[in-house]
């Protein structure tokens, strides 16, 4: 697609803000929508680029993490067998809203998990708490939004 | 719909519901409003009146905040008009409330009105160096005001008659179930790091606070008024105001969120250490650094419960106020990363 979608994204935040704000200058409240909605085309713009990839990533970090917290014993059984059964899944579709919903039920098993490693102290837990964080911490700053320079 | 304006009949009812609450005021008359944007919470609306008195001709500005359909914060609005009223003339600046009216018969909706502040300009929080020169200057002051509102004697506040008053060794706790429970009610999708947040914050709990105090509750630099010159002139948004620790507005207010452009100074103003000082000075409060911890990190969680419940009115359509989605949106990524440093680091995470 030609203009790309970034582009086309990016191009109506610079009219909405050069060509349209200026004439809102008595009109305050628009005047701040038209600044917050330049800025979320500004995200947008970066967004669109990404979005896939950051939920693929998220996606195969997760089911590789539960795959090693499945063998792990001290787990409960059906945790264990949802872990499994997670980590032998895949992405159904590159559907934004299909990766999102695919995404949001590994979350919420991490969550499970999460809670349970954080009650141990052997060190197999420390072992998982570590690679929790490092996905956790690669997941959160793969969603960075860049401020254009004011 | 966005509501702008007010409609014909509203002003007419409100013109003589505002002339009853002006002492010796008569034919008073709304001769301009405008919509501005003052906080998520409440529509908020500038007001240009004349009126007469015995001393002739009269003109005033006011702003009048009303409660709106949907909103980021479920406060009352006597709370945040009481609040104002407790921290006149305790040296930090606030406008003066003058009316409150608790029911929709005037505008549709329960209000208050308080005085304008003339010549302030609030800045954004995620412009790059807004104060120019006066950045320090405006930092200090930020501080010392803080301070001057942790120093009120709050049992003796009409903010005290109308919220509650927490066993001091409960109030982390109280804060950290309320938001909790914002949490559980509007979160769309799980979330880890927040969840691992909300753990590790009940496993090791704050001492008591040194002292019971009001709270603003939303105290950071987006909600201050400068005039230009290196003075601010008023603190706004006080609906989140109630009794508590004062701590809980400190961590708010050197929460990195705010520190955009300069994260090496205290919400991007002036040198930690100094803020501290000017602080400790003010409140006659001492500053300590392990209960700090605590709060700081409760603060990243209550940011996120707040953007959180934007992003889900913003989704389901109930608010289309774009500040809504771009909070929900952007200020839940800062904050889920500034989360994922402080959390994933040793010891706790074990990153290095």
């Amino acid at each position: 697609m030609k203009p790309g979608i970034a582009d086309l994204l990016m191009n109506a935040a610079t009219t909405l803000g050069a060509d349209v704000a200026p004439h809102l200058i008595d009109k305050p409240y628009a005047l701040g929508h038209a600044g917050t909605i330049g800025l979320m085309l500004v995200f947008l713009a970066q967004e669109s680029e990404r979005a896939a990839e950051t939920l693929v990533a998220d996606n195969g970090e997760l089911r590789a993490l539960f795959g090693e917290a499945a063998e792990d014993p001290l787990v409960p059984e059906d945790l264990r067998s949802a872990l499994a059964r997670a980590a032998q899944s895949s992405d159904r579709s590159l559907h934004i809203s299909v990766l999102e919903a695919d995404n949001a039920a590994l979350k919420a098993l991490l969550v499970a998990l999460h809670g349970l490693v954080d009650d141990r102290i052997d060190p197999l837990a420390r072992q998982m708490q570590i690679a929790i964080w490092r996905h956790l911490k690669a997941s959160a700053d793969r969603r960075a939004l860049h401020l254009p320079v004011a | 719909m966005t509501t702008f304006a007010l409609s014909a009949d509203e002003l007419v009812r409100l013109e003589r519901h505002l002339e009853s609450a002006i002492a010796g005021g008569r034919a008073l008359s709304i001769i301009a409003h405008n919509r501005i944007h003052g906080g998520a919470s409440r529509e908020t609306f500038s007001l240009d009146v004349t009126y007469e008195t015995d001393d002739g001709a009269q003109r005033a500005g006011l702003i009048l905040r009303r409660d709106p359909p949907d909103s980021l914060i479920d406060t009352e609005r006597a709370l945040e008009f009481a609040a104002y009223q407790s921290v006149q003339g305790c040296g930090a600046p606030a406008p003066e409330p003058i009316l409150l009216e608790g029911s929709g018969e005037v505008i549709g909706a329960p209000f208050f009105v308080m005085r304008r502040i003339e010549g302030g300009a609030a800045v954004s929080p995620f412009q790059i160096e807004p104060y120019g020169a006066y950045r320090e200057a405006i930092g200090r002051r930020f501080f010392e005001y803080l301070g001057a509102i942790h120093a009120v004697d709050a049992a003796q506040t009409p903010l005290a008659q109308v919220v509650d008053r927490p066993d001091p060794a409960q109030c982390w706790r109280r804060e950290l179930d309320y938001w909790e429970g914002v949490i559980d009610a509007d979160e769309q999708e799980p979330q880890p790091i927040l969840r691992a947040a909300i753990r590790r914050l009940r496993r090791e709990p704050p001492p008591p606070p040194q002292r019971l105090t009001i709270v603003h509750g939303d105290y950071r630099n987006g909600n201050v008024l400068h005039d230009g010159q290196g003075a601010i002139i008023a603190i706004l948004d006080w609906e989140m105001a109630h009794l508590g620790d004062p701590l809980e507005d400190l961590a708010w207010a050197l929460d990195p969120l705010w520190t955009i452009g300069r994260p090496d100074l205290a919400a991007g103003l002036i040198a930690r250490e100094e803020a501290l000082a000017l602080w400790q000075a003010r409140s006659g409060l001492v500053f300590d650094e392990a209960a700090f911890a605590w709060w700081s990190l409760f603060s990243s969680v209550k940011g996120l419960a707040i953007w959180l419940s934007s992003a889900k009115a913003a989704s389901v359509g109930k608010n289309t106020d774009p500040v809504l989605a771009f909070s929900g949106w952007y200020c839940a990524v800062r904050h889920n990363q500034i989360l994922a440093d402080r959390l994933s680091a040793a010891p706790y995470g074990g990153l290095s």
